[in-house]
């Protein structure tokens, strides 16, 4: 079976774009988030939002910008990122044994180009314009992301669009990982991407009552994940990006070798839309373990889904119980969530990435704000400041989802 | 050349008005078929006038600007 190493990573988050800004702001629990005012029609509100501090217009010419959502921007920046560390910008400059007909895309997006709808209602309904713009339709469309990664890069292999809310980029890395150990592809651009910070996606989010509220110690301290004074989610947007490439192929054209994507699964609750099921994601993590041919005990470290819901961080540590038994009380997890938000769609490739970071690095990112833990989340959270781990060989990233979708990754160091 | 539509072609792609010459084709300033459909589309909302489809797209910005000008409301100004 063909092996998959991990030789490029980009990141556009909340707590810093760029790979290097990203890891040190995990490790220092550096929050991204904070309370932004949206001019809602009944009324400007602030609303916790981990938001990207972002300028596209370094990034791309205006011509381009008319035809991209932002969602689109921030994959292509954390692309550019991923392939410029794998030695891949150029084209001209791959090596022959690298085809374009051999490198495909593989995005994830739970809203894909949310904004550009939500411009185009207000349009409609509020404006009452007679027409919309004429690029509605392709700013908006999910696989627009997808569709503009190919062309900047001219990758031509296998192309998709996973939208499997918050685990579509783990699941769109996963079946990456499948295309290149399968040999449909010998190179894979895989991640996701997510810019949902306007209004009617904030409104429908309110209306589901996850939503973090303003903690007392400061908005920057209002995603709790495992803790006692948790009050839910906070949505944020962002990008990941991760070059795939079959091993030996990578070995050949004397690639950096970042890591081993080893193991991924995916499994469905059949339960409930919005209620997790300990039985569905402990299946995947077990599964992922069994696809990468490792036991509990090689795991050194879970990034765990750890939205910071209740019902999230106690099916999540009852999941974990379940899928590594007597290794659960002695495995090192973290969710990173507090610092970053939940980047829904992109939240699982960015996550990915912090944990292959942390691979490398021997250093296990905490889960910030950790200072009270609810006494039902009772496994080694890490809580507020990061830890050394030498030796760090296997992760596992868990990423669980609205719909009952639940996609874990393992990656081993290279 | 127009100078209101080729100050709102500057102002709307970013580009400096010394590279806007009239024979430079609209690929050679990075505009693909969509960023012209873009355009026009602006240019008809804001000067309120309707510009027919083109079996031939306008492909430099003299062809654009012939294609646009003769629309445009007399005495009106353009931006």
């Amino acid at each position: 079976m063909r092996r998959v190493a991990i030789t490029g990573l980009g990141v556009v988050s909340a707590i810093g774009s760029g790979t290097p800004v990203f890891f040190e702001s995990l490790l220092s629990s550096r929050s991204g988030i904070r309370s932004i005012d949206i001019p809602f029609p009944t009324g400007t509100e602030s609303v916790l939002a981990g938001a990207v501090d972002f300028d596209p217009d370094p990034h791309f010419p205006r011509a381009r910008l008319l035809t991209m959502d932002r969602v689109s921007q921030f994959a292509l920046v954390a692309g550019r990122e991923a392939m410029a560390q794998a030695g891949l910008s150029d084209a001209a400059a791959w090596p022959s044994s690298l085809a374009p007909e051999r490198f495909g895309v593989s995005m994830g997006t739970g809203s894909g180009g949310a904004g550009s709808t939500d411009v185009a209602y207000t349009a409609l309904l509020e404006h009452k314009v007679a027409r919309l713009r004429p690029m509605t339709v392709v700013l908006a469309m999910n696989n627009a992301i997808a569709a503009h990664v190919s062309m900047e890069f001219g990758l031509k292999g296998p192309s998709s669009t996973v939208s499997n809310a918050c685990a579509s980029s783990a699941t769109s890395i996963g079946e990456a990982f499948r295309q290149i150990r399968h040999g449909y592809a010998d190179a894979m651009l895989a991640g996701g991407s997510e810019a949902l910070l306007n209004r009617g996606t904030i409104k429908a989010w309110q209306a589901m009552h996850t939503l973090a509220k303003p903690h007392a110690d400061g908005a920057e301290t209002s995603c709790r994940p495992f803790s006692v004074d948790r009050s839910g989610l906070v949505l944020a947007e962002g990008a990941a990006m991760l070059v795939l490439e079959e091993w030996e192929s990578a070995q050949r054209r004397g690639a950096s070798i970042l890591a081993e994507l080893a193991g991924y699964a995916s499994t469905t609750d059949a339960h409930h839309l919005t209620q997790p099921e300990p039985q569905g994601q402990a299946r995947a993590m077990t599964l992922a373990l069994a696809d990468a041919r490792l036991n509990a005990s090689d795991i050194g470290y879970l990034n765990a889904h750890g939205t910071a819901t209740e019902v999230g961080d106690v099916v999540e540590t009852s999941a974990i119980k379940l899928a590594f038994q007597n290794a659960a009380s002695r495995l090192p997890v973290s969710s990173s969530k507090g610092g970053h938000g939940h980047a829904m769609g992109a939240a699982g490739a960015m996550e990915f990435i912090g944990s292959v970071m942390a691979l490398r690095a021997g250093q296990l990112p905490p889960t910030a704000f950790l200072e009270h833990p609810d006494p039902r989340c009772d496994l080694d959270y890490i809580p507020l400041v990061a830890r050394d781990c030498p030796g760090l060989r296997v992760i596992m990233s868990n990423s669980f989802a609205f719909g009952g979708s639940n996609a874990v990754l393992v990656a081993k160091a290279a | 050349m127009n100078s209101d539509l080729i100050n709102l072609f500057a102002e709307t792609f970013g580009i400096s008005e010394e590279k806007l010459l009239p024979d430079a084709t609209l690929e050679s300033l990075g505009l693909d078929s969509l960023a012209v459909i873009e355009f026009l589309f602006q240019i008809e909302d804001k000067f309120g006038i309707q510009i027919p489809d083109q079996a031939n797209p306008p492909r430099t910005l003299a062809e654009m600007v012939q294609l646009i000008e003769p629309l445009l409301p007399a005495g009106k100004p353009a931006a």
